[in-house]
């Protein structure tokens, strides 16, 4: 035995979970045959059952006595640079940001610059095809270049709303419309063409007086690839 | 009357997500930061044993969790979403530190040396592999075999580990590596390239 064997049999194998994937474990969120191959592997695999100690460490540990002047004066800090952490977002009223997220902002300052690199382009590279959008990074769970705008229902209501509106996405053939509640449980999702859709009367019964409910749109093309999606939405019906 | 219930981080999460950039999604976010950064920190700090290296790690760390608050899905609680980010912020400046290897922690033991066994280097790296954990298993208690893990498998120096495991014994993960390599040292001895065919 020597440090080298060591560390080459106590490193990471190719069938160690992810650390997303210890995670969905940890939090009992798999099931099913993923969720017995992930015990039968952790059950004999020292390095998962290291990183998942780890994981429950973060989550269930207090802060020791030792450690707390060092952690009060690094959470005051960290404060002092929120403006950093949350970029340079203004923090503008709520009507007037109502339907514009900065995301939005974000993606078509995003967009108009990479028009005008296009532009640039062109001339330059004429041949050249533009490869929009080509180095999203890899960890982007969903792609925002463009948003769907909702129509209705929005905000507070008198009724229970009988459709779903929004308005169109240019070389979309599909979308997936979903229902959820405030903790985003799925109540209702469907699958349409047209940019509209009715609500069946199992779902409208739960939209009670007082609940907020959240409904969303993605576009999709031929090939069943993303184009947009929608922010969520809320809506409720008060009294 | 009933006090205010404070909402849960997956409802915060979900507050954020209605209308990101708003005034309310903002607050919804700064809220659920604020609860988490003490857990941050403490992390950090543990791991890098700098306060300042800390706030740094966690400053990084708040700024990934802020870019990718969007893509938040409510399958895992968003405590554990967050140490995944934290998690991979922390392999990252691990392998950083090992690509300097000046600034690398020292980690000089005075441990039993290992024993020389020859049998051991004919095996593939698969079956070395399989018998080393084999073999922990059977000598190591748990907390050894963690400390053994983080140490050699992910590159963790024995005063991070001592901290991040909360480990309380006087002298912390040295004492289990210690005892892990005298264990292991007794197997290795009486292992012939006979013996390890037979297991």
């Amino acid at each position: 035995m020597d440090d080298r064997i060591l560390t080459e049999a106590l490193s990471p194998g190719p069938d160690c979970l992810s650390i997303e994937d210890l995670g969905r474990l940890a939090d009992n969120a798999l099931s099913g045959e993923q969720l017995a191959a992930a015990r039968r592997h952790v059950a004999s695999c020292a390095s998962c059952q290291a990183e998942l100690a780890l994981l429950q460490r973060f989550a269930t540990s207090e802060i020791s006595q030792d450690e707390q002047a060092v952690v009060r004066a690094g959470v005051e800090q960290l404060r002092r640079r929120e403006r950093e952490i949350f970029g340079d977002v203004e923090r503008v009223r709520p009507a007037e940001n109502k339907r514009i997220g900065v995301s939005w902002i974000r993606a078509s300052a995003a967009l108009a610059a990479s028009l005008l690199l296009l532009a640039a382009g062109y001339y330059i590279f004429r041949p050249a095809p533009s490869g929009f959008p080509t180095d999203l990074p890899a960890d982007s769970g969903v792609v925002r270049s463009l948003t769907i705008g909702l129509v209705a229902p929005v905000g507070d209501l008198t009724a229970a709303p009988d459709r779903l509106q929004w308005h169109p996405v240019a070389g979309a053939t599909g979308y997936h419309v979903r229902v959820l509640e405030v903790d985003r449980h799925e109540l209702w999702s469907a699958d349409v063409t047209a940019t509209s859709v009715d609500l069946p009367t199992a779902v409208k019964v739960q939209v009670a007086p007082g609940k907020t409910l959240l409904w969303q749109v993605i576009a999709s093309d031929a090939s069943s690839r993303a184009l947009a999606e929608s922010a969520l939405q809320e809506f409720r019906v008060v009294r | 009357m009933l006090e205010p219930v404070a909402p849960s981080d997956e409802e915060l999460v979900a507050r954020y997500q209605i209308a990101p950039g708003s005034l309310r999604s903002r607050d919804a976010a700064e809220e659920l930061f604020r609860r988490h950064q003490p857990r941050v920190v403490a992390w950090c700090y543990r791991l890098s044993g700098d306060p300042t290296q800390a706030v740094d790690l966690a400053q990084d760390i708040f700024v990934k969790a802020w870019a990718s608050l969007d893509s938040f899905r409510a399958d895992s609680k968003f405590t554990t979403w967050l140490y995944v980010i934290a998690r991979n912020r922390w392999r990252d400046e691990l392998r950083a530190r090992q690509s300097r290897p000046r600034e690398a922690p020292s980690d000089a033991i005075d441990v039993e040396p290992w024993t020389e066994n020859e049998a051991l280097q004919v095996l593939g790296a698969q079956d070395r592999r399989q018998l080393v954990q084999e073999v922990m298993d059977e000598v190591l208690d748990d907390v050894e075999k963690k400390v053994m893990t983080l140490h050699y498998g992910q590159g963790i120096s024995l005063r991070a580990i001592t901290a991040a495991l909360g480990l309380t014994n006087r002298s912390g993960a040295k004492a289990y590596i210690v005892n892990a390599r005298r264990k292991l040292n007794i197997v290795t001895k009486r292992w012939t390239t006979e013996s390890l065919r037979k297991r």
